[in-house]
């Protein structure tokens, strides 16, 4: 239950508490069951479900810089004329906070 | 286990089995409350949109003195101090650019300073990530410089700040959603972001009128470029939803339904982009919530093609009937008690409408979320 849209300051707080009341009072199922979460923690495709070979994104074409990254690993290893010690360590660290500045301007495009 | 943690469980269940469109004990109720917090816990629109402690502990208040099972940690979701941090042009803040008690605005930059030009699908398709540090954030920001330009203060502290900012702000969200499970019981109902490619192009990049050219004028620029965001989307999707893959992702639907697109644009453009990033999200045991803002009653038989349970529809204008008719089979739906009734009208008008929606539910189809035969509503109804 829920308005149809985001409820904002023009709401009036004896309204809310009339659709919550009623929704409580006659919103009953007697013959409803909610799962026990313990028992049924997630939701998800059954197990038969079939997914076809174009199903999803799987048709997506190559892209020149992979979602995720801003500056590829390939690239900033040519910054370094020989690394001494464990190469896969910096390229781990490098991806992983190079991530992160994905991220920031991803969530500035979508969340702000 | 505390009574608290068991209220919790009960609401959870109760939450889940109605998003698997399954019968529940009882209906779950689910508002987005966002500018009512502040009303209710007597804050302004300006406190609880910049300051977002303000905002929480209004949405805490709310969960604990309203009997409801889920709720958004903070649907004033957009924290205008971050923004403002950033130097980010296109919002009206309360109380600073707007009255203290407007909820925040956004603002469409007209077609001239649109933050993307016609002419730069290329760059957008080449390397979304790139184009938008390197032209879509200095034209959003008034403090962030142009590639090229020379560095100012203000653009580094602008840079250093949002990131700062943005990582206080989310990491806030983990105490906050644990606050209201331990203080009142209550689920977070939702995590995650999404927006389709088409809506990108047309809320942040091109605006509308500059889309609505550029679908007449270059249609397959428009196409690539939202077949370019896909998996950028996706992936933001995918990285920010509920680990424990309970809740859904939140799917933000704006200008991509009739009549702001025509039917052919709806079926060229935005829904090819959309759809296989709601299967591979599904395939990854994500649900995505529809909010679907406006009507969108001429798309409907387009959503009944996605997989049973993968979506939650949530029914703004549209006719909450006519939907579950089509699509109540398939998925939950939510939604559809008018907001204008909650607004201006007295309560017995709210509850009409409440009953209203409960009665045609039960008449037209035996499914979840509505309650069906055997309901207690209809004794009610009676007497």
């Amino acid at each position: 239950m829920d308005a149809s849209a985001i409820m904002q300051n023009d709401t009036r707080i004896e309204n809310l508490r009339a659709l919550t009341d009623f929704t409580r009072e006659y919103g009953v199922y007697s013959s409803g069951v909610s799962h026990p979460v313990a028992s049924n923690p997630d939701i998800t495709p059954s197990q038969d479900t079939v997914f076809r070979s174009d199903y999803g994104m799987s048709e997506n074409p190559n892209m020149k810089v992979k979602p995720g990254v801003c500056t590829p690993w390939e690239i900033k290893l040519e910054d370094f004329p020989k690394i001494t010690g464990d190469k896969d360590l910096a390229q781990r660290i490098w991806e992983d906070v190079d991530a992160l500045g994905n991220m920031f301007i991803w969530q500035c495009l979508l969340s702000f | 286990m505390t009574d608290m943690e068991q209220l919790y469980n009960e609401r959870l269940g109760r939450y889940l089995t109605a998003m698997r469109n399954e019968k529940p004990d009882k209906i779950p109720i689910r508002p987005f409350v966002a500018e009512f917090t502040a009303r209710y816990a007597g804050f302004t629109c300006q406190e609880v949109t910049h300051d977002f402690d303000k905002a929480f502990e209004a949405a805490r208040k709310c969960a604990a003195d309203f009997d409801w099972d889920a709720v958004v940690a903070n649907m004033v979701y957009v924290w205008t101090g971050l923004t403002q941090a950033i130097g980010i042009k296109y919002y009206g803040t309360p109380g600073i650019d707007i009255p203290p008690d407007i909820g925040f605005q956004y603002r469409e930059p007209n077609e001239e300073n649109a933050f993307m030009k016609a002419d730069e699908y290329d760059e957008l398709i080449d390397d979304p990530t790139a184009f938008l540090y390197s032209k879509w954030l200095p034209r959003a920001s008034t403090d962030i410089c142009a590639i090229g330009e020379p560095a100012t203060y203000r653009n580094n502290l602008a840079l250093v700040k949002g990131g700062m900012a943005m990582l206080n702000y989310f990491t806030a969200f983990g105490p906050q959603c644990d606050a209201l499970r331990t203080e009142s019981g209550t689920v977070s109902a939702i995590a995650g972001i999404f927006k389709a490619p088409f809506d990108i192009i047309g809320d942040k990049l091109r605006g509308y009128i500059g889309l609505t050219m550029d679908m007449i004028e270059q249609p397959e620029k428009v196409l690539a470029a939202c077949e370019a965001l896909m998996p950028h989307l996706y992936k933001v999707a995918l990285s920010t939803a509920d680990a424990n893959k309970q809740v859904p992702i939140a799917f933000w639907m704006h200008r991509g339904c009739m009549p702001f697109v025509s039917e052919g644009q709806f079926d060229s453009h935005y829904w090819p982009t959309l759809k296989p990033i709601i299967e591979e999200l599904w395939r990854n045991g994500h649900q995505t919530l529809f909010y679907a803002e406006g009507d969108w009653k001429h798309h409907l038989h387009s959503f009944t093609e996605l997989p049973d349970q993968s979506i939650v529809y949530h029914v703004d204008k549209g006719d909450i009937f006519e939907t579950h008719k089509i699509l109540g089979h398939k998925f939950c739906l939510s939604g559809g008690i008018p907001n204008m009734l909650l607004s201006y009208h007295p309560p017995d008008d709210v509850r009409t409408s409440v009953r209203k929606s409960l009665t045609v539910s039960h008449k037209t189809v035996d499914t979840s979320w509505m309650p069906v035969r055997s309901c207690k509503m209809i004794h009610a109804l009676r007497t």
